[in-house]
């Protein structure tokens, strides 16, 4: 991990003291950055504080403070958790881009995801208990739902992928 | 046992009945049967529900509840009570109907047990008032140390305050409990009349979810934010392309149609039982206002109108799901790419 945080500092300083950067494509990566941290924070919020989510889904929502002080630090740190998540990933996976091109990107992401999809086969916890007819339509939707949301929670950190059946407890290790 | 039959010259085809039973020395047991045509059942439309919903027997029916309430003892009222209270302070009123100061005066006038509790206690009736009236600024002020210290500065203070906290709280209950924390009278208050608490939590609810320029304006930035992002990566393939990079503005772009075309999906299975509405959603999609929408209508607590297959909240969810998923990561990282290469 150090070489990457190395890397990382290394090419920020090479963008700070770069003076070809195009300001409106820096101004294009961090909207970009800022808009997506800002979706999966306000999600994760309004389906946390739903009377709804609460309601049915009391071990998993209800985590968000509903006023006062703790709630805007929650509110901030979720959304620095997001941006700080996105930028290291896509520095991450910039670098593996610029070393070897799209298909080491592919490589490492597809390995990921592979390693991730055998530890729920072997925890006997792939697939959703969804109320389809078709086995095939159950296992499509499975894998469907785990990839998304493995991408999601892996480039954004969003903290309701973070749940113990989804992408958290031992998965999160 | 009573029991009243309601028949309609205008309105045959209609018809109610209203049974009251009384089962306990202070309670009744109502129960209303409608007979209407099948026809009326099948109506879809917000507007032909609201026109049944507005006919003269559930007009009558509300109009006895309301009666009911009036005569209601302080010493019986209980939490059902006070979400029936609740209700009818967050009534809305039509055009034809008096404005809310003069709405509540007759509250005041007409409801025994609140105007016998307003005489008791003298902050009551500021508070409710300032809290429905939505009143906000005013500091925080010195309270007394009982109830019975308790004037109508304080009453009025502490409805400002309410209104404060629930702007700031994610939600009603929030603002109530933080409120309670900050003026341990009302704890005592709240143990001693069981309707009070359920009343505020849905007073709060309906403040909270109340149509207002604020949101309207939140709403709208988030349309132009949302518009700005898209402006900027098609400034950054525009880029790519204009610097011989054609493969990568070219996998950007499939990014942002694919995800365009997935949230077009996404509104034709959530709202393909309705064309009108349909059509609009599609069309915000289009223009990438949809995310304003989306946002005004949690915000607002919209109800569904009953075509849709799922509520608003998810909605807006599965949306900006398909949207960081497809668009907002991939750009994200074709970005980055993009720096790096030129280092």
């Amino acid at each position: 991990m150090n070489w990457l945080a190395q890397c990382t500092v290394i090419q920020i300083m090479s963008i700070l003291s770069s003076t070809n950067v195009d300001n409106i494509l820096l101004l294009s990566v961090v909207l970009s950055a800022g808009m997506t941290s800002e979706c999966v924070t306000y999600m994760t919020y309004i389906k946390d504080i739903s009377e709804e989510g609460r309601r049915l889904g009391k071990l998993f929502y209800g985590f968000v403070p509903l006023s006062g002080f703790r709630l805007i630090m929650v509110r901030i740190s979720m959304y620095m958790l997001s941006f700080c998540q996105l930028i290291g990933k896509c520095f991450g996976m910039s670098i593996l881009y610029n070393l070897g091109g799209p298909v080491l990107v592919l490589q490492v992401l597809g390995g990921e995801m592979l390693a991730y999809l055998l530890y729920k086969v072997v925890r006997k916890d792939l697939v959703y208990s969804v109320s389809l007819k078709s086995k095939h339509l159950i296992i499509v939707f499975t894998l469907l739902q785990r990839i998304s949301s493995k991408i999601v929670a892996d480039f954004t950190g969003m903290l309701h992928c973070r749940h113990p059946y989804e992408l958290g407890g031992s998965t999160g290790c | 046992m009573s029991r009243v039959r309601l028949k309609h010259k205008e309105q045959e085809n209609k018809r109610c009945t209203l049974s009251i039973v009384q089962i306990g020395e202070n309670e009744c047991k109502v129960e209303v049967l409608f007979l209407m045509p099948l026809a009326l059942l099948k109506m879809t439309s917000k507007k032909q529900k609201e026109a049944i919903m507005i006919s003269q027997p559930f007009r009558m029916i509300a109009c006895i509840h309301q009666i009911f309430q009036d005569w209601r003892t302080l010493e019986t009222m209980d939490k059902l009570d006070g979400v029936i209270m609740g209700s009818l302070l967050t009534a809305k009123s039509t055009s034809a109907q008096k404005n809310l100061s003069s709405r509540m005066e007759e509250f005041w006038t007409n409801n025994r047990s609140m105007a016998k509790l307003s005489e008791e206690n003298k902050f009551f009736k500021p508070l409710i008032n300032s809290i429905v009236l939505h009143r906000k600024r005013g500091g925080p002020g010195q309270m007394g140390k009982s109830l019975k210290l308790l004037t109508e500065q304080h009453g009025e203070i502490l409805g400002r305050q309410f209104n404060s906290m629930l702007n700031a709280a994610a939600t009603e209950e929030g603002a109530v409990q933080s409120w309670l924390k900050k003026y341990p009278l009302m704890v005592e208050f709240s143990e001693r009349h069981s309707f009070f608490l359920p009343m505020l939590y849905l007073v709060g609810k309906d403040i909270k979810h109340a149509v207002t320029w604020e949101k309207l304006a939140s709403s709208a930035i988030a349309a132009a934010f949302a518009l700005f992002d898209v402006i900027t990566d098609l400034y950054t393939i525009n880029y790519y392309y204009d610097k011989g990079m054609g493969d990568t503005g070219f996998v950007m772009l499939t990014f942002v149609g694919v995800s365009l075309l997935l949230q077009l999906g996404l509104v034709t299975v959530i709202h393909h039982k309705n064309s009108s509405r349909w059509r609009f959603e599609i069309l915000a999609t289009l223009t990438y206002t949809k995310p304003a929408f989306n946002k005004f209508r949690v915000l607002t607590n919209q109800k569904s109108e009953g075509h849709e297959l799922m509520p608003p909240v998810t909605e807006m969810v599965c949306f900006k799901i398909l949207e960081v998923f497809c668009e907002s990561i991939p750009v994200s990282f074709f970005s980055f790419s993009l720096h790096f290469a030129s280092f």
